[in-house]
């Protein structure tokens, strides 16, 4: 690799941190923002003489939307705090089930944008490789990434897993209409070389899709 | 005078309803859509003074809301709700033109100030 590849590299990875913790901020600010005006609305209530006629149900409600979202806050540090520590090892454990759950959190609020509905299905077994866990998360983020941004409103997204004999996968599908544009796929390829892994892609015929191998842990 | 009647447009329906509740005892007559499709379509069958929209929209984006209600009523003030803070050039609106921009989280009182300011430029 040519320092300027180190360069390109750093550069992409840096830009994965910090879409992430963007994407993430922001719903945070919108907790912030909710706790804070419900919080608001209950003194408005308050100020305006309306608190000794307030229904239990109306009071009820103000207070479980203000659990509800301190809930949502704390899920969104929780999920900030272990995508920021994927960057402690290089070289862990990788377990795909928490890996899918993960990314398919962080990468929420850009599939939305989309109205595309995402599923995950994953195999009984548990499937576990060795490798490294941000380099893994950035992968499998660009791949739902990329299918989503071809993918029209209201179409679903399917992300699996699947255990083959050499290579453990996950995949992600979408079907397309008739027309689909060609998606750029290389910075997925890049990382998949990092991870001594593969990936295989198609557009057209009505499918696209992104699959990720990873090489099986020996036992 | 009659009330104001302000069109919020956002996502995040806990907020934006509570929000909505709050102008209510301020004397501003408000209501909520959570998406670009819905807002448009109040716009062009009711009486709006202001709309309140939040960029970051799922489907119809907050720049093409914000688009089609400027091809259609040039006169509507638009207040614009970011996140990010970035300048109008990033969010890909026109340059050179007065956007009105609040970030979120949003003071109640800086919200009011500016949709009674917005309203009495109409």
């Amino acid at each position: 690799m040519t320092e300027t590849d180190r360069e390109r590299v750093r550069h992409k990875e840096l830009e994965f941190f910090g879409e992430i913790t963007a994407s993430v901020s922001h719903e945070l600010n919108n907790a912030f923002a909710t706790i804070e005006q419900t919080a608001g609305l209950l003194e408005d209530l308050i100020a305006a003489g309306e608190c000794e006629g307030l229904a239990k149900d109306q009071l009820q409600r103000i207070a479980d939307r203000i659990g509800k979202q301190t809930a949502r806050g704390a899920t969104i540090v929780k999920r900030l705090n272990t995508f920021a520590h994927s960057v402690d090892a290089t070289e862990r454990e990788i377990e795909f089930n928490e890996l899918a759950e993960n990314v398919l959190a962080l990468a929420n609020r850009f599939v939305e944008r989309r109205r595309v509905q995402l599923d995950f299905r994953t195999v009984d077994e548990r499937i576990v490789v060795s490798g490294n866990l941000f380099l893994a998360q950035e992968a499998l983020f660009l791949s739902i990434r990329a299918v989503v941004s071809v993918m029209p409103e209201g179409s679903r997204v399917l992300v699996s897993t699947e255990m083959g004999e050499t290579m453990a996968r996950i995949s992600v599908d979408g079907e397309l209409p008739e027309s689909s544009p060609e998606i750029d796929l290389s910075d997925i390829e890049m990382l998949m070389s990092r991870l001594d892994g593969e990936m295989h892609s198609g557009v057209g015929e009505g499918r696209v899709f992104v699959r990720l191998g990873f090489p099986r842990q020996q036992a | 005078m009659s009330p104001l009647n302000v069109l919020f447009v956002d996502d995040e329906e806990e907020l934006v309803s509570a929000i909505v509740e709050r102008l209510g005892y301020r004397g501003i007559d408000a209501k909520y859509v959570l998406n670009g499709p819905e807002a448009l379509e109040l716009i062009r069958t009711q009486d709006i003074d202001v709309v309140v929209l939040d960029l970051k929209l799922p489907g119809m984006s907050g720049l093409e809301v914000h688009d089609t209600i400027k091809r259609e009523r040039v006169d509507l003030p638009v207040i614009l709700i970011t996140g990010h803070g970035a300048p109008p050039e990033q969010l890909g609106l026109p340059p050179g033109q007065d956007h009105m921009f609040l970030e979120k989280p949003v003071a109640l009182d800086a919200l009011i100030e500016r949709i009674k300011e917005v309203a009495k430029g109409r």
